[in-house]
């Protein structure tokens, strides 16, 4: 066996992982060579002497550095637990304040008291205004000649009425609404507009006006 | 070691923790504490550490050759473990794992420093003298006087450990110092059988080399 077969096996030699064949013939090889005798001397020597060296070890605090550091950890860990808690409840807390508020807005619409109002009275316009107004669409359902309506609180310029559509002087007002419309009132602006409106596409009558009766 | 740590892996009406004694706990396996401690025991962990933190130290401070730095490096390894041992395949042993993280800490700590122009070509330098130069453990100059020898030599066997390369240096301390197995040594390094024993086999030559005119 060359030296360098020798050097090549001594790892699994020396750790016992050779075969009991080969490692007799590292052994013969050993007894005949000095050098390599000598290499098996000082390897074994110097890991004993290693082997030997009193390990340093860590220091007396190590433990409690790292016992500090551990509960640096579990404060962390703690802490991104409840930052996690947090986040995940925020959506749960908007879905609970939406059905909360739409919980409150049924019940106070439910409890708003209903209150029964004396109906109001539509009529049709008087024959003075017949020939004068646009003349009803053929084909047009019949006129109501009463129809219930809601009642809106009476009161001077209230939104609504004939008095504050219309702004008459106060004097001339009894008077003007009797004939109202007058005959020439459905021409020109006010007939452009009126068939515009949605209450000429919701009864096609030019004619018919709603008096509350209110004044 | 903490009983928040521990009362948070036993949620679960059913799951208590289970005292046991240091006593007790000491002539468990590795992997009967790591079990301990998964139920809810805050001392299978102190245990861990006891078993642990001076062979770690140790073999961290002979690789990377720095006592502060090797103890700061256990530290994290613990930590590393304390963080992840859920996750630790009981079906492994657990020195093994450990040793891996240490390992790992250890070698990111050298590459760390090989970032550093002047230690590179230290490194350099001298990984390329352990690798090519020709093996010559045979010394026939003259010996330093006995006295001298006695006083330094564990101290020169330590410096000689130091001064092999790297990669060579874990192995080495792995199996002549800790007695790992080849197969254990082949998970720490994550690399395999014959890349062991190769290293092993050089790192051998090399300290042979650096001791003999002292020991021979």
């Amino acid at each position: 066996m060359k030296c360098s077969e020798f050097l090549d096996n001594y790892t699994d030699f020396r750790d016992g992982a050779l075969a009991p064949r080969e490692g007799d013939a590292l052994r013969a090889h050993m007894t005949g060579c000095v050098p390599c005798r000598r290499y098996d001397r000082v390897v074994t020597r110097g890991v004993g002497l290693l082997r030997a060296v009193p390990g340093t070890g860590p220091d007396p605090d190590f433990r409690a550095r790292l016992r500090h550091s551990i509960y640096a950890l579990e404060e962390e860990r703690r802490r991104r637990r409840l930052l996690g808690s947090a986040a995940r409840a925020v959506p749960l807390l908007g879905a609970l304040g939406v059905a909360g508020a739409l919980l409150a807005t049924l019940t106070l619409r439910e409890s708003v008291p209903v209150v029964e109002l004396p109906p109001i009275v539509a009529e049709r316009p008087s024959d003075a205004s017949g020939p004068a107004g646009p003349a009803l669409l053929p084909g047009a359902p019949a006129p109501v000649e009463a129809r219930a309506w809601p009642a809106v609180p009476a009161g001077p310029g209230t939104p609504g009425t004939l008095a504050s559509a219309v702004r008459l002087p106060a004097a001339a007002a009894p008077a003007a609404a009797r004939r109202f419309p007058a005959p020439e009132f459905w021409r020109g602006a006010n007939e452009l507009l009126y068939r515009n409106s949605s209450l000429y596409l919701r009864y096609r009558e030019p004619g018919l006006v709603r008096t509350t009766g209110l004044r | 070691m903490l009983p928040e740590a521990a009362a948070r892996r036993t949620e679960g009406p059913e799951s208590v923790p289970a005292r046991r004694t240091p006593a007790a706990l000491a002539e468990m396996t590795d992997s009967e504490v790591v079990q301990c401690f998964l139920d809810g025991e805050p001392r299978g962990f102190d245990e861990l550490v006891r078993r642990y933190d001076a062979r770690l130290v140790n073999f961290v401070h002979r690789t990377v050759g720095d006592r502060e730095r090797a103890q700061d490096l256990v530290q994290e390894t613990f930590i590393r473990v304390y963080r992840h041992i859920e996750r630790f395949d009981q079906a492994r042993k657990f020195s093994t794992w450990i040793y891996t993280i240490a390992g790992n800490l250890a070698k990111n700590e050298l590459r760390n420093r090989s970032r550093n122009p002047i230690i590179l070509f230290q490194t350099i330098k001298k990984n390329w003298d352990a690798d090519h130069r020709p093996l010559e453990w045979e010394d026939d100059g003259p010996k330093p006087d006995d006295l001298y020898r006695r006083r330094h030599l564990k101290e020169m066997v330590e410096r000689a450990v130091a001064e092999l390369p790297e990669h060579h240096r874990m192995v080495f301390v792995l199996r002549e110092v800790d007695g790992h197995s080849y197969e254990d040594i082949a998970r720490i390094t994550e690399t395999n059988l014959g890349t062991v024993k190769s290293r092993l086999n050089r790192a051998r030559n090399n300290f042979a080399r650096i001791v003999g005119p002292m020991i021979g």
